[in-house]
């Protein structure tokens, strides 16, 4: 679907550009973010990205199969350029393909999400009570963003057994967050 | 999938954050529903307190940006495109009297949409194991390969952007194209990996080492190197694999379609191959069996591993007392005994032909 959407961008079509934008935003973000640690540059690197590719609209390859590898890959490059220029060091440059793709773990990229200390301090405690495992399936959960199916063929649990674990380690999540929640709408 | 009974009205937080129909509503996956949702909302605004915080919580495990923020983000790209920001917008909720042609959501019928995904997202399992695993002759370009290393001592899961989902064993590196799946799917792996790989017959799955190219045809395979480099063995469990050597100038030698059981035995000294049968060794990752619990104790777990393994487990946990129900089919120990502690929150440790569970 998104291949079509693609090709009628490519001619123009201003609405599928904003189907595009839509639908690829949040995975390109969690992307960014876990390569940046950072919530504002990731967001400005998304925003350039898209209007590099509505300002050259008329080059680029019409017929891209994988729309979202498409992406990645241009927001990969861009990042890791503008990493490099940030660090401005040019041995980071020449290391920066060699970079892993994420280098903090899924608790630390949740960790530095949060926008308060206070919100940090809070769900680091929250985490420290899930198990090992437990907040690995919640991160192929939503991380991975992985279907229930999915994580049950990998790890040879039925899809129910997965649900049941990550709706307990979110119900958990809840509770041990319960007072951060009712701060939101103060 | 909706693992829940309960209906969005009885629904708290945790229901909301673990429905497959709310997150692709939020993270706008699913035309579907989106649509559901939406509605849902304008015909409950007394719910509004406790979607918002189910929303808040989804967006912060799954580091995605809240609507306001991510909205602002919109209607800058909306400018700076010359798109008005007060047009109408997709993501707003359509007036209830024009849902004319208003489509029953999916997640009101989850049997057919398991049906649509087994057909619609069918899953190859390529298991490839064996020690170091280079593609020596398809050297990529390095500023256009990506490395996603393992140092730690567990295994890495993530998954790639075609939807493989790969699980890196510790001390391994996989390397890939950085296009990847965009033209091909080729990847560079040195250690130990398991693939899960999303079928796309368009782009198939290639594995290489040394002269040796194993095309996947919907398989679970092992590639192994014996000591010494004296030869690499593809060993076929499951499926249909295509095996192939080639010369320096990239023509191919020998071919051969390998069934299960089977394997193909590869000399690079003198670089010719044969295949014969075989059999699987015991071997903690490839030794696989059919196991099923039903409410099982440790001691009639323990008396399964025994019969379908050989293994002995101890049970040196400080619970002593669980019960486990699962069904296992060609799974290995470690599989089994991952699940088994995942679901009771144990521990193991092997040693020889002895399991701890801690």
């Amino acid at each position: 679907m998104t291949a079509g959407v693609w090709g009628q961008m490519a001619g123009g079509d201003k609405e599928a550009f904003l189907t595009l934008y839509q639908s690829h935003y949040h995975a390109l973000f969690r992307y960014g973010f876990s390569i940046s640690i950072d919530r504002e540059l990731t967001k400005d690197c998304i925003q350039e990205l898209f209007l590099e590719i509505w300002n050259t609209r008329h080059t680029l390859n019409k017929d891209v199969i994988n729309v979202q590898s498409y992406l990645f890959t241009w927001l990969r490059r861009k990042m890791s350029r503008e990493l490099s220029r940030l660090a401005k060091d040019k041995l980071a440059d020449e290391l920066r393909l060699e970079l892993p793709v994420m280098e903090s773990s899924y608790e630390e990229l949740l960790i530095a999400f949060q926008q308060s200390e206070e919100k940090k301090m809070q769900l680091r405690e929250a985490l420290k009570k899930l198990t090992k495992k437990q907040l690995e399936i919640v991160r192929l959960k939503f991380f991975e963003n992985l279907s229930y199916r999915t994580i049950a063929t990998q790890t040879s649990l039925t899809p129910r057994t997965i649900y049941n674990l990550i709706y307990e380690a979110i119900r958990h999540l809840r509770e041990s967050m319960k007072l951060l929640l009712i701060l939101l709408f103060i | 999938m909706n693992g829940n009974k309960k209906s969005p009205e009885e629904y708290q937080i945790e229901d909301f954050v673990t429905d497959e129909s709310f997150i692709n509503y939020l993270f706008s996956l699913n035309q579907e529903d989106i649509t559901f949702w939406q509605q849902w909302q304008t015909e409950h605004p007394d719910h509004h307190m406790i979607l918002e915080a189910a929303k808040a919580m989804l967006c912060n495990i799954s580091l995605t940006l809240p609507e306001r923020e991510f909205n602002e983000e919109l209607s800058k790209i909306r400018s700076a495109i010359g798109m008005d920001a007060g047009s109408s917008r997709r993501r707003e909720p359509p007036a209830p009297a024009r849902l004319l042609h208003w489509i029953k959501p999916s997640r009101r019928s989850p049997d057919r949409r398991n049906r649509i995904a087994r057909f619609a997202l069918p899953v190859l399992l390529i298991l490839i194991t064996g020690g170091i695993f280079v593609f020596r002759q398809l050297t990529l370009p390095s500023n256009h390969s990506v490395a996603r290393r393992n140092d730690g001592n567990e295994p890495v899961v993530f998954a790639l952007s075609d939807g493989t989902v790969v699980t890196l064993a510790p001390h391994s590196v996989f390397r890939f194209r950085d296009d990847f799946g965009v033209t091909e799917r080729l990847g560079n792996l040195e250690g130990e990996a398991q693939f899960q790989v999303a079928r796309d017959d368009a782009h198939a799955f290639k594995v290489r080492e040394g002269d040796i190219v194993a095309t996947v045809l919907g398989t679970v395979f092992n590639i192994k190197k014996q000591p010494a480099d004296s030869a690499i063995l593809v060993e076929l469990l499951k499926g249909k694999l295509k095996v192939e050597s080639i010369q320096a100038n990239g023509s191919i030698e020998q071919s051969v379609i390998l069934y299960p059981d089977e394997r193909v035995v590869y000399k690079p000294r003198s670089k010719q191959f044969h295949k014969e049968k075989w059999q699987s060794q015991y071997d903690l990752t490839t030794k696989i069996a059919h196991l099923s619990f039903r409410q099982s104790n440790f001691d009639e777990v323990a008396t399964q591993f025994k019969s379908a393994f050989g293994l002995t487990i101890i049970n040196q946990g400080k619970k002593k007392t669980w019960r486990f129900t699962g069904e296992f089919n060609n799974a290995s120990v470690t599989t089994i005994l991952e699940s088994i502690c995942t679901v009771e929150k144990l521990n193991y440790e092997v040693e020889g032909d002895t399991v701890f569970i801690k």
